[in-house]
């Protein structure tokens, strides 16, 4: 038995022996597949960068919107310093009406924060000076004082203010303007590119065509600020021209209206071309069926063609929603800037959309760190979240309603 | 006449009934049919107002007035027919009778001719025969100082240097310096000429009124000022074309990388599948979201943190981390998707027979993609490429938050300069409120629109090629 075992092994050996001799004679052996998986690794390494870039997005996203909800914002609190008080001083007097300051909450006076550790009588504060990293300076007398608190996510996402030099902290406005341009924009866009998509795909000729495409090429080419040129330029204007009659002025320069028609003109190419990718993969035997039967043009097209292509449509709906909440150059030009005080169902006024809002704040410069800093991260994620349910729910919406012809 | 029998009766009527519907019917498939056709014409109504507006910004009538009448310098002669001895007389004439001119005659002198960089050691204390060694100078200047040169002599300096065209250049520039008040668009100009005139009379008794094109080769080539009628979108073209270059050398070999990884290497794996997953989420978030990658990321952890985008660890201390190196960077991760999507499609579109080929005359995996599928492939790829970078030079919204400035006094120089690119030049002055910047406004975006089509076109041509190839093959 044992000598058997030592026998295949020897011939084992002398195998493998063999083998390696013949292929160093012939070079086969000598491939090293260093090189080989050396390249495998770097083109793994690009690949990644984009689940990188992902993890990056939601990373800085996250932290920078975290920033925000902890840090302290200021809120004026309608009382003032009685009297002026120098850099070393811990007692100080704040006259007594207004807001009221619980013992240890932080207050604002100027840039300075200052800890109230006790309050011995009415109006009369033991504080320490310079905390949270401010440094300890006199100040006048009649200097407002601003009571600290956390921003919370319920303020952030129900508050109907959005001023943040002055502690408001509801991104309702923001959110309410990008609806309302986006709404605008797909009512231009929808039926228009829907339009355009069933006279591509079912009545143009081989002629026409090859004078639409182009045209939707060259729309969906233009950068957006130039959308944006043409909006503030043209499109107000002509609003303008519609609407304000005599001394009554309707619309401003700036409209959330001449936006969002603008930007329904930028969408257009995006739903006509999905929309028509939609109608075009509808089998050819289901509108010789209709047409056999005797139907119309139109009624091919509305009762069998659409309900057919249905999933893709509705994608490139949501795919154009998407969009028209992303954007930012049409409205950062047109739709008009600074805070908005009210929610507004009125497109001819002017609304601050959530990336207008970003692209203004991030114009000026930013210093990091900054409580505006944070909140437009707080913004961005908002904006994230958003657009990214409407791709998935795009996708999600062709995979699920998709009709499969065998 | 006879009467048709009930039966007869009721067909024939059910037979116009019939008709009638039918009629009816293909009345309103005709109708939809030019609902659907308005709409295309809608596409092309609003293609044509978008061009037409901004043609009608860029050329229009505007009224020029001088600080000096050029009648008055050149009575007899036009003043670009000069020879350079009279254009030297003019300015050296301008500059002795004005207050500080000699300041700004000297002015003159070191930007064009030494540099506005010079040390100003060099420029008090060196004699000019060696501040211009190797240059032409009259040879009576040539121990004296810099300080020291009367305003006829600068003026023999630059006479001496610079040609004739620069010369009239610098007499328009500092002597004639034309100012733009009042500016109409183009069809206001063909069909309110009349109104124009009055308008400008009453207003600027005196002064010509003329048409005028906003893009010329001065606004290209001259740099930015506050003025309207003087500023230029030099910097602008040149931080466009930095970033151009720097988001092509770092996005290329990335995208065209993960592509052939994707098609050639990878199998069937939920990695795979997360990949394909990650990228096509990445082409639909908004780009303004990239911008705030750039500016936590780029701007602020490897820039002003770390010093790496800001080139602190190489040395340059005076930037910050908003340079042109960030906003490549930046832009980079935003085509990079786009250009993997369209380079796996290139890639895919490579018949398989070349494949099998090459791995029949035992090739490697890498042998055969780098000498079969790149080559063949090589012009969809760039086809791809091209197009997502026409895409990056119009993007304005992630490098107006990575810091793209919209207002700066030098050139970028390096992949450390703080930059502006064209795009953010339109926002800039589409958003001022004297209205000859929306004229300004029009001129840049014709200026991005050509870059854009020249892009295109040689995409177009890259494509039509490989198709030839292909028959061919």
């Amino acid at each position: 038995m044992q000598s058997k075992a030592v026998m295949s092994e020897i011939k084992r050996t002398a195998a493998s022996e063999m083998v390696r001799q013949r292929n160093e004679t012939t070079g086969l052996y000598r491939h090293p597949r260093l090189r080989e998986d050396l390249i495998r690794i770097i083109l793994i390494a690009c690949a990644s960068i984009s689940i990188l870039t992902t993890i990056g997005i939601v990373a800085v996203l996250l932290t920078e919107s975290s920033r925000f909800f902890t840090r302290l914002a200021f809120t004026d609190t309608n009382r003032s310093l009685v009297e002026r008080i120098e850099a070393e001083a811990t007692l100080i007097q704040i006259t007594l009406e207004g807001e009221n300051l619980p013992v240890g909450s932080i207050i604002k006076v100027g840039e300075e924060d200052l800890l109230i550790e006790a309050a011995p009588q009415p109006g009369s504060f033991q504080v320490k000076r310079g905390v949270e990293g401010t440094t300890a300076e006199a100040h006048p007398e009649g200097a407002a004082v601003g009571l600290a608190r956390p921003v919370t996510l319920g303020e952030f996402l129900t508050g109907t203010r959005w001023q943040p030099e002055i502690g408001h902290f509801g991104i309702l406005p923001l959110v309410n303007s990008t609806l309302l341009t986006s709404f605008l924009a797909m009512l231009v866009a929808g039926p228009i590119g829907l339009a355009v998509a069933i006279y591509l795909s079912e009545y143009a000729s081989a002629r026409v065509r090859s004078v639409i495409k182009p045209i939707l090429e060259v729309l969906a080419g233009i950068p957006t600020v130039v959308y944006g040129y043409f909006a503030l330029t043209f499109m107000t204007t002509l609003l303008r021209a519609i609407f304000n009659r005599g001394d009554i002025e309707l619309v401003g320069t700036y409209n959330m209206a001449s936006a969002g028609l603008v930007m329904g003109l930028m969408i257009v190419p995006t739903i006509s071309s999905i929309s028509e990718d939609a109608l075009s993969a509808v089998p050819r035997s289901l509108r010789e069926a209709s047409y056999g039967l005797g139907a119309t043009r139109l009624e091919t097209v509305v009762r069998v063609l659409l309900p057919a292509a249905l999933s893709g449509i509705l994608a490139a709906f949501i795919l154009g929603i998407s969009r028209a909440v992303g954007e930012t150059m049409i409205v950062a030009i047109a739709a008009g800037a600074g805070p908005v005080r009210n929610l507004t169902l009125n497109p001819l006024e002017a609304g601050e959309t959530m990336t207008g809002h970003i692209a203004r704040i991030s114009t000026g410069d930013v210093s990091f760190g900054s409580l505006q800093y944070n909140s437009i991260f707080a913004i961005g994620l908002t904006l994230f979240v958003i657009t990214l349910l409407l791709n998935l729910g795009s996708n999600w919406v062709r995979r699920r309603f998709r009709e499969v012809y065998a | 006449m006879t009467t048709a029998s009930p039966t007869v009766q009721s067909a024939l009527e059910t037979m116009t009934k019939a008709d009638r519907q039918l009629r009816k019917r293909n009345a309103r498939a005709r109708r939809w049919s030019a609902i659907y056709l308005g709409a295309c014409i809608f596409a092309l109504i609003g293609l044509i107002l978008l061009f037409g507006t901004v043609l009608n910004n860029m050329f229009g009538v505007v009224v020029k007035t001088y600080a000096v009448p050029p009648s008055q310098l050149s009575p007899n002669q036009a003043l670009e027919n000069l020879s350079e001895a009279e254009l030297g007389a003019i300015l050296s004439d301008y500059f002795s009778k004005q207050n500080r001119g000699i300041q700004r005659a000297r002015v003159l002198v070191r930007d064009n001719l030494l540099g506005k960089n010079i040390d100003p050691a060099r420029l008090s204390g060196e004699p000019i025969s060696s501040l211009f060694a190797g240059r032409d100078y009259p040879p009576e200047v040539a121990e004296l100082k810099f300080s020291e040169l009367t305003v006829p002599q600068l003026i023999q300096l630059l006479e001496s240097s610079i040609s004739q065209s620069q010369l009239y250049q610098m007499v328009v520039k500092d002597v004639l310096q034309p100012r733009i008040p009042q500016s109409w668009t183009l069809l206001e100009g063909i069909f309110n000429w009349n109104r124009i005139e009055t308008e400008a009379q009453a207003k600027y008794p005196g002064e010509a009124i003329m048409w005028h094109s906003w893009f010329s080769w001065a606004f290209v080539s001259s740099e930015l000022t506050s003025d309207p009628s003087t500023t230029g979108l030099r910097m602008a073209i040149v931080g466009t074309v930095y970033i151009l270059i720097l988001t092509v050398l770092i996005s290329i070999p990335l995208g065209i990388g993960a592509a052939i990884y994707l098609e050639e290497y990878a199998k069937h794996s939920r990695f795979t599948a997360l990949l394909e997953t990650v990228i096509r989420n990445l082409a639909g978030v908004p780009s303004i979201i990239y911008g705030m990658l750039g500016l936590a990321l780029f701007v602020r952890a490897l820039g002003d943190d770390a010093g790496i985008t800001n080139g602190r660890v190489f040395g340059i201390t005076d930037t910050n981390g908003r340079t042109i190196l960030s906003a490549s960077l930046t832009m980079s991760l935003l085509i990079l998707p786009v250009i993997i999507i369209n380079s796996q499609e290139a890639i895919r579109a490579v018949p398989a027979s070349l494949r099998e080929a090459s791995y029949g005359i035992g090739a490697t995996r890498w042998q055969t993609v780098w000498r079969t599928v790149l080559p063949a492939g090589l012009p969809g790829i760039l086809t791809g490429v091209i197009l997502s970078l026409a895409r990056a030079v119009g993007e304005t919204a992630p490098l107006l938050v990575v810091g793209g400035l919209t207002f700066l006094t030098v050139d970028p120089n390096s992949i450390f300069s703080k930059f502006s690119v064209i795009p953010i030049q339109i926002f800039s002055w589409t958003s001022e409120p004297n209205p000859q910047f929306k004229n300004v406004a029009a001129a840049a975006i014709i200026t991005l629109l050509g870059i854009l089509l020249t892009l295109n076109a040689a995409a177009i041509i890259l494509r039509q090629r490989y198709s030839k190839k292909l028959r061919g093959a």
